[in-house]
């Protein structure tokens, strides 16, 4: 396939505003581990949602319930089992060729948990953002100085020889964070993953690396798809909110009516659990027993009913759809089947 | 550099260093420091150890102290460039098997698997016997092509875990392609794991090579410690009393394969900074 | 009388020349069936303090001053015998990585059993095995649980033994160094949920050191605020929250974005924590305060000052602003 043929593939009509940048339908990945590969986990399971321009949608949920294989999924580290993605509206060959694999890298990049690890600790800083682009040929051999110059000025770091000398670990968690997120930005993807960007950081400068990402969703127009399990956080940050459970989206829609009216059980207990001390009240006391299944071992029908208080017999059955609650929000549950 | 203080630290690090430097030492200056040619028959053979001769002589009238001098040389030359070749096939394999996976990483550990069941000596016997030749440059091939199996999984499973480390994924989504990765972001950080290895490669090295030679399987006309061995024993030399013809050279094998075992333990405080003395972490 | 007073402590690093104030002259009290929370970030000196209290300090750490009193008896006097019968009999601690801390080899019930007999804690009551279930009975994990090895657990399980073990001895005070952190927000909210109904049925003190602002501010009574080795300001903790004193405080409450109200953009704290092994002049917060006073607070340390008989802060602002010369 031709450079250009490639390249085509994957434009964006600029002009369109409410372009969708990502688009998954169905996506599934299931691991085989054990000596004989025999286990089957299911990481995700049948997850579809969509991104548009300059967009954040955030990804809730407790450890082990796939979200960040989702985003290695969708950064295509890992190949997807079954399902589709959809890059600008044309979908990606589930087996991409390099040159396609490439391409896809500008558009769509990733930052993560703890900047310390992301980092070969023996690289210069220089060298950690000089190389994505090189790689890329984003400018020509004599800019490419300026244009790191320029990185560290959208992402608040200090413009000078020395910091470029630098080593990872010379620099703070914060710091090294901003770094990362340089790094992503020197190709200039129009989609961001951010898998708990801020979970590892002191707290006083987790709110700067968010606001910094939703300066960067202003200034550049850059989407996010941000995970964590927090869900003040996933508040603060976006405007659209998707539970996960057990590799499945159990509720997404609208970031304040996700939190002003969880409806699915699962999203209520995450609610009920997460501080709230700005509502002056007691919390409340959860009865719900139990914890996050094992992927390789999940029971038959919805996931959550071993937990659920409002479980349903049809619930052992067969794994609910989603249903759609007003415009945009979606929920998988039995309780909202006749709505 | 932070690694060699830290490194030299270590007194176990340092006393096997030290041991190694007197035996290089030896092997540059031994045209200096060895009093007769190792050739010259012309001594009384059997002579007990007297001021002429440090070692006394052996069964042919060779000054035995001449000989474990010039055999510095050679026992010191074979044993490290083997304990090199056997962890530079140990690091090819490892990287490519737990780098690659799939069908690839089974057939290498199939193969490797096999190497390790079979017992390494007798293996080494008999591959060298059957070979029509003798001589060192057999000795290097038979123990690098046997000896590397247990370096290549130990490389392969610090592969395995640095694959799946943040900053080889944040390589991948960047666009590096695998050669770029492997040699950029995991080898240099294997460094301390690979010196380990070739440390104990060449521990191991050191002995079989001695074995092998002291079996007559090298070249018996060279000089370095196993053949000295070998003579030594062809020669009754215990019997006929001249024990220090067999206790010398084996110890000096054994002195070189402890200083290498020796400075493993500072390559150890270096790849893993817990072990470190010094209150330098809290 | 407090059941642990905590007077002008000062504690840290002797490291070559170099010497590291993790707790500079920090003063706290806590009463008894009091849930303190004290909260901070990393490098504050929290954990410092956790370790001082029970004199769990290795060199190159060490106490350089002040006094602990527990129970009315002067801890910092006392010898290591008598330290090894307070330990776990009276105070008690747990930390955030103490589910690792479980021996791999041993099962359960042994490692329990060894608290009790270390410990020398066999009253006659009731048998040994008996105090270890009642134990698991009080942190909801089944007695048959016992019998498994700690790889076997999950993060919360294990949690909730260790929290077991740490209460075997019926203590006074528990010390908790962020004990929930690595586990999920459910997990999280029931053990802590648990705890609460302990203390009410066994009576005894808390102190909770953790960064999670908000989460302390439903659990406990009181909350001390630490940076750089101080303590910035104490108060009941729904008072601390609605109306926070200390411009560190306030900021550091600013910086965990409510859960539920409207979204908008809030703004944390600039800067990063100073470096404790350099001796600062006046406020430790000085470079990144909102409010500073320049020529006083970074000349003057400020003072403590007790607004009401409940809330202390540590703050040139509220004293009047006058200038205090030397």
């Amino acid at each position: 396939m031709a450079k250009d043929q490639i390249e085509a593939t994957f434009t964006q009509n600029i002009d369109d505003e409410r372009k969708s940048i990502i688009k998954v339908e169905n996506l599934t990945k299931i691991f085989k581990i054990g000596r004989f590969k025999k286990r089957l986990v299911h990481a995700v399971t049948d997850v579809s949602f969509q991104i548009n321009s300059g967009e954040i949608l955030a990804l809730v949920g407790e450890s082990g319930c796939g979200k960040t294989t989702i985003a290695r999924v969708i950064g295509r580290l890992y190949e997807p089992t079954a399902g589709h993605i959809y890059l600008y509206d044309k979908e990606i060959p589930k087996k991409m060729k390099r040159e396609q694999l490439f391409e896809y890298r500008k558009h769509v990049q990733m930052i993560f948990q703890d900047p310390f690890a992301a980092m070969n600790p023996l690289h210069t800083i220089e060298f950690i953002l000089q190389r994505p682009l090189k790689l890329h040929k984003m400018t020509s051999r004599n800019k490419v100085k300026d244009k790191i110059m320029e990185l560290l000025d959208m992402c608040g770091l200090p413009q000078n020889e020395e910091f470029l000398k630098r080593y990872p670990h010379e620099l703070s968690g914060g710091q090294l964070q901003r770094v990362v997120i340089a790094r992503a930005l020197a190709v200039g993807p129009n989609l961001v993953l951010a898998d708990e960007p801020t979970s590892m950081l002191d707290v006083s400068i987790r709110l700067e690396i968010m606001n910094l990402m939703l300066d960067l969703k202003e200034k550049e127009n850059i989407s996010y798809l941000f995970i964590t399990h927090d869900l003040a956080g996933a508040h603060y940050m976006s405007e659209r909110i998707a539970v996960m459970y057990a590799g499945y989206i159990v509720e997404i829609g609208n970031s304040d009516e996700i939190i002003d009216r969880p409806l699915h059980p699962y999203t209520q207990l995450l609610k009920e659990a997460a501080p709230k001390p700005e509502t002056g009240l007691k919390p409340e006391r959860i009865d719900i027993g139990g914890e996050v299944p094992d992927l390789s071992r999940l029971p038959k029908g919805c996931p959550f009913r071993v937990r659920c208080n409002y479980s349903l017999s049809k619930c052992s059955e067969e794994f609910p759809k989603m249903y759609k609650i007003g415009e945009e929000h979606q929920v998988r549950c039995y309780l909202y089947e006749e709505k | 550099m932070k690694f060699l203080s830290i490194f030299f630290s270590n007194k176990k690090a340092l006393c096997g260093f030290i041991i190694l430097l007197i035996f290089i030492i030896i092997a540059i200056f031994a045209p200096f420091i060895s009093p007769y040619s190792t050739t010259s028959k012309s001594f009384l053979p059997l002579e007990r150890p007297s001021r002429e001769h440090i070692l006394g002589t052996d069964a042919m009238g060779q000054d035995i102290f001449s000989q474990v001098v010039w055999g510095t040389r050679l026992s010191l030359s074979i044993g490290i460039l083997t304990g090199a070749i056997t962890t530079i096939i140990a690091l090819v394999i490892g990287l490519i098997a737990g780098y690659f996976g799939g069908v690839i990483d089974n057939i290498l550990m199939l193969i490797t698997n096999t190497i390790l069941v079979i017992p390494g000596l007798p293996l080494m016997i008999v591959i060298a016997s059957y070979f029509p030749i003798r001589g060192t440059g057999i000795i290097i091939l038979v123990i690098s092509l046997t000896g590397w199996a247990w370096g290549a999984r130990v490389l392969r499973s610090q592969v395995l875990s640095l694959k799946e480390r943040d900053f080889v994924f944040s390589s991948k989504m960047l666009g590096e392609n695998s050669f770029h990765i492997i040699f950029v972001d995991i080898l240099p950080n294997m460094l301390g794991i690979i010196f380990a290895n070739f440390f104990g490669a060449t521990v191991s090295a050191v002995l079989s090579e001695a074995g092998l030679e002291f079996l007559g399987l090298g070249d018996v006309n060279a000089v370095s410690w196993g053949t000295i061995l070998f003579w030594a024993q062809n020669n009754m030399a215990l019997y006929l009393g001249a024990w220090q013809w067999i206790f010398v050279p084996g110890l000096l094998i054994s002195l070189l394969g402890l200083s290498f075992a020796l400075m493993n333990f500072g390559v150890d405080e270096i790849v893993n900074p817990k072990l470190r003395s010094g209150g330098e972490n809290l | 009388m407090s059941l642990l007073s905590i007077e002008n402590l000062k504690a840290g690093y002797k490291i070559k020349d170099n010497i590291v104030n993790a707790v500079n002259d920090v003063s706290l009290k806590v009463d008894k069936n009091e849930f303190l929370g004290i909260v901070g970030e990393s490098g504050c000196g929290k954990s410092t303090l956790a370790f001082s209290i029970l004199k769990l300090l290795t060199p190159p750490g060490t106490i350089f001053s002040g006094d602990i009193w527990f129970k009315g008896k002067n801890i910092r006097t006392m010898s290591e015998e008598e330290m090894q019968k307070i330990r776990w009999n009276e105070i008690s601690i747990v930390f955030q990585s103490s589910m690792n801390c479980l021996n791999p080899v041993k099962k359960i019930r042994e490692q329990m059993l060894d608290v009790i007999i270390y410990h020398k804690a066999n009253y006659e009551e009731i048998t040994n095995e008996e105090k270890i279930k009642n134990a698991l009975e009080l942190v909801n994990v089944s007695p048959k649980y016992l019998e498994a090895y700690p790889h076997q657990l999950s993060g919360g399980m294990k949690q909730r033994i260790v929290i077991a073990m740490s209460l075997l001895l019926q203590p006074d005070l528990v010390i908790m160094d962020e004990p929930t952190t690595a586990l999920d927000v459910v997990v999280q909210r029931k053990i802590l949920q648990d705890l609460e109904s302990l203390r009410k049925k066994l009576g005894f003190s808390v102190i909770f050191i953790t960064h999670y602002f908000s989460l302390l501010i439903e659990i406990s009574d009181s909350i001390a605020v630490m940076y750089a080795g101080t303590i910035v300001e104490k108060a009941p903790s729904y008072k601390i929250f609605s109306k926070p004193l200390h411009p560190y405080s306030s900021g550091l409450i600013n910086s965990f974005p409510p859960l539920t109200g409207k979204r908008e953009r809030r703004r944390g704290i600039p800067g990063n924590p100073p470096d404790l092994s350099v001796k600062i002049k006046g406020c430790p917060f000085f470079e990144r305060c909102p409010n500073r006073i320049e020529k006083l607070c970074n000349e003057v340390n400020p003072p403590l000052i007790e607004l009401e008989s409940d809330h202390i802060v540590k703050c040139h602002l509220f004293n009047g602003g006058r200038f205090r010369n030397g």
